[in-house]
């Protein structure tokens, strides 16, 4: 019934032009990551066997181009997290490749990991948890100078306060610690470290989840004027959609440890051809009482399965109103079906939902 | 929908007869080593009948304080004053024994994080059967664990007659959000105060939940209110909206008046500072409200919205008078702002800034 089943995500994406697949920043790629798969263990008993595997991200591939912002969206536990991490080498790997500017990033060894860390940065999501308590704010954005050897380079002092006046903090404040700024200054402490050492890309997990929207809004307007200015290229990790809106130039959406539909942001919010991607942004209420009225909500039934045992086939299928017995038997390939970007489903549709 | 009665501002008259739970001047305040810190300061609102009262704040506005206030959860050291008038009965004044009389059957509440509202070493049907049983004490034991399964069912549950006998952990995160629902409802009461239902919860499952609170209401006919820090849960669910700021009402009215009428400077920044899933944002940025929301124990003089407002006129009057929660065009909408009716013909999006291509 469409010749494009039997190619799997894997084959896609060795061979990109087999289906037209991947869709592509529109400038030259600075990251590339291909099948990337991470499993952890479930371990057990006495010994602490390994009794099972919990599939946290199961062979994803996406290119991020070169100061653009690529929006990864999900549910929690679809695996979204866990992506960032791999890719910047703080979880190992199972498998997969990830390529910076053509260089492998998964099998080098320290001392160039090292330099690599230069070029990919990372902001958390908890500005509570993620800020060491007993660091003054100086010695926090200072000490990815220090490792690399940069501080005196870089005028060491003077480099912080810099730091501190382009993310919006008072660089008077330099010597106070963690628990004198409140949640969004904090934020913006992280987001001064990651930037420290002039990076390419920065990959921000969750990064304004934690902020009051009042806060939220001034955290968004600094990452845009730092990629303004920078020429940052960001992969965006959030769970809200209208944020991710905002802020990517695509968007890439992931369940259960795969990406099911990825296209440029028109392409996600106005055209999604994906039953999840519609269900997904069907759910998000907007603040706009008339239409709220008049949207119809597609609500769908139970709860995301366990990724330690996923379903066959669509990994969506157990809650998707479309599945028929194909879901079950065949996987389907994350392919242009006509669309205008690539989505993983036999029964893939345009349908507005917004 | 909207009876005369709710039409009228409620200061300054009789407590409607026909509200279900109407609060008046209430003040809550928490002693502490730097001093009071003033978590309530002055709030007044009716909740009537089948409806959804919407309280909207950030952290620190007071609002999950005020609905602790009214179930007569805050600890002792909590100094209130007012009036919490449940069909024309003062809580405040009311003995122990009649409030546990009240609580859980009239009056029940959902919290946010269900995990920690659930006991973990007792089965989900249990602990519904337990509020059951505490207020109705002749009900057969048979009876009780068929009304479990019924409201189980009523939340949608799958299988409930068999997961009637599971225990919290094996539930997910919205059957437990759904379970908290079941036994807030499991005595029909006439006021149901929702605390962020859905903020733990992804939006497929949200969904899910604000869709059975709507189907308890349709049978239930209660009052809810629902506390909530989003914008969009509130305009798709609520009839009225009251918006908080630093422990005191910044905006009240219909939910079209707060988003389409808006009266105070306050809640037009919130919507201005918020990202739409339905707009693309080329060459549009979000308003930043400046500044950080106040402490509650030095709450700035006069308007204390002031320091952060973009229309503030200072020093005099935003900074010396505190302004009144006054009534506007309509009845029913008020706003706490000296110049209110200068916002007439602005909206959110004149207060984002627009990028220069």
């Amino acid at each position: 019934m469409n010749d494009t089943i039997g190619i799997t995500d894997a084959d896609v994406a060795r061979n990109p032009q087999a289906g037209g697949v991947l869709s592509r920043p529109r400038a030259e790629p600075i990251l590339e990551v291909r099948d990337l798969v991470k499993h952890f263990a479930v371990r057990a008993g006495l010994f602490r066997r390994v009794v099972n595997q919990v599939h946290a991200v199961c062979g994803i591939s996406f290119d991020l181009g070169k100061g653009e912002t690529l929006g990864l969206v999900g549910e929690s536990g679809c695996g979204k997290s866990t992506t960032g991490r791999v890719l910047l080498k703080l979880l190992p790997s199972t498998s997969g490749s990830v390529k910076f500017k053509g260089r492998e990033v998964l099998t080098t060894g320290a001392s160039e990991m090292r330099a690599l860390r230069e070029e990919l940065q990372i902001v958390f999501q908890d500005p509570y948890a993620s800020l060491n308590p007993r660091m003054t704010v100086n010695a926090i954005i200072s000490e990815p100078l220090r490792v690399h050897g940069k501080w005196q380079r870089d005028g060491g002092k003077e480099r912080v306060r810099e730091l501190m006046r382009i993310v919006g903090l008072n660089p008077e404040h330099v010597n106070r610690y963690p628990h004198e700024f409140s949640g969004g200054q904090r934020q913006r402490i992280g987001i001064a470290r990651a930037i420290a050492l002039d990076p390419d890309v920065l990959v921000l997990d969750e990064p304004v989840s934690a902020l009051d929207v009042s806060i939220q809004a001034g955290v968004i307007n600094l990452l845009e004027d730092l990629q303004d200015q920078l020429g940052l290229a960001y992969l965006f990790i959030a769970h809200d959609l209208s944020v991710v809106r905002h802020i990517s130039d695509r968007v890439a959406v992931m369940y259960l440890g795969k990406i099911v539909e990825v296209g440029t942001r028109d392409e996600i919010y106005e055209r999604p051809a994906h039953p999840y991607t519609q269900a997904l942004l069907s759910a998000v209420p907007i603040p706009d009482p008339r239409r709220e009225r008049q949207r119809q909500r597609i609500v769908l039934t139970g709860d995301v399965p366990s990724p330690a045992d996923p379903p066959t086939g669509c990994r969506f299928r157990t809650r998707c109103w479309k599945a028929q017995d194909i879901c079950a038997q065949e996987e389907p390939a994350l392919i242009d079906r006509g669309q205008g970007h690539p989505v993983a489903c036999h029964f893939a549709e345009v349908q507005q939902v917004v | 929908m909207t009876t005369d009665a709710r039409l009228l501002p409620p200061e300054g008259r009789a407590p409607d007869s026909s509200a279900v739970l109407s609060v008046r001047d209430l003040h809550v305040s928490f002693p502490t080593d730097d001093g009071m810190v003033k978590a309530v300061d002055g709030v007044s609102y009716d909740v009537f009948e089948n409806e959804v009262l919407g309280i909207v704040g950030e952290s620190g506005s007071g609002k999950s304080v005020s609905s602790l206030a009214i179930l007569g959860l805050l600890p002792k050291s909590a100094h209130i004053t007012g009036e919490i008038l449940y069909r024309g009965q003062d809580l405040l004044a009311m003995r122990e024994k009649e409030k546990l009389r009240l609580r859980g059957s009239r009056l029940a509440m959902v919290f946010q994080d269900a995990l920690a509202a659930l006991n973990p070493v007792f089965t989900v049907g249990s602990q519904i059967a337990e509020a059951i049983e505490i207020h109705n004490p002749d009900m057969s034991d048979k009876d009780v664990r068929q009304r479990t399964i019924d409201l189980l069912d009523l939340v949608g549950i799958p299988n409930p007659s068999a997961r009637v006998d599971s225990y919290p952990h094996e539930f997910s995160g919205g059957m437990r959000q759904r379970t908290m629902i079941a036994m807030a409802i499991s005595n029909d009461p006439d006021v149901l105060i929702a605390d962020e239902p859905t903020t733990a919860l992804d939006v497929t499952i949200q969904a899910q939940v604000l869709e059975v609170i709507e189907r308890v209401q349709d049978r239930t006919n209660s009052a809810i209110v629902l506390i909530t820090h989003d914008l969009g849960v509130v305009a798709g669910v609520a009839d009225r909206v009251m918006v908080m700021y630093a422990g005191r009402p910044a905006e009240i009215g219909t939910v079209d008046e707060i988003f389409y009428e808006t009266r105070h400077p306050y809640t037009l920044g919130l919507m201005a500072a918020l990202p739409r899933l339905d707009e693309n944002a080329d060459g549009m940025r979000l308003h930043r409200i400046k500044g950080q929301p106040p402490s509650l124990i030095f709450v700035p003089p006069g308007c204390p919205f002031h320091p952060r407002c973009e229309f503030a006129r200072l020093p005099e009057p935003c900074a010396t008078a505190i302004p009144e929660f006054r009534g506007m065009e309509r009845p029913g909408h008020k706003a706490a702002c000296h110049f209110a009716e200068e916002l007439a013909d602005k909206n959110p999006d004149d207060l984002r800034p627009v990028v220069g291509s």
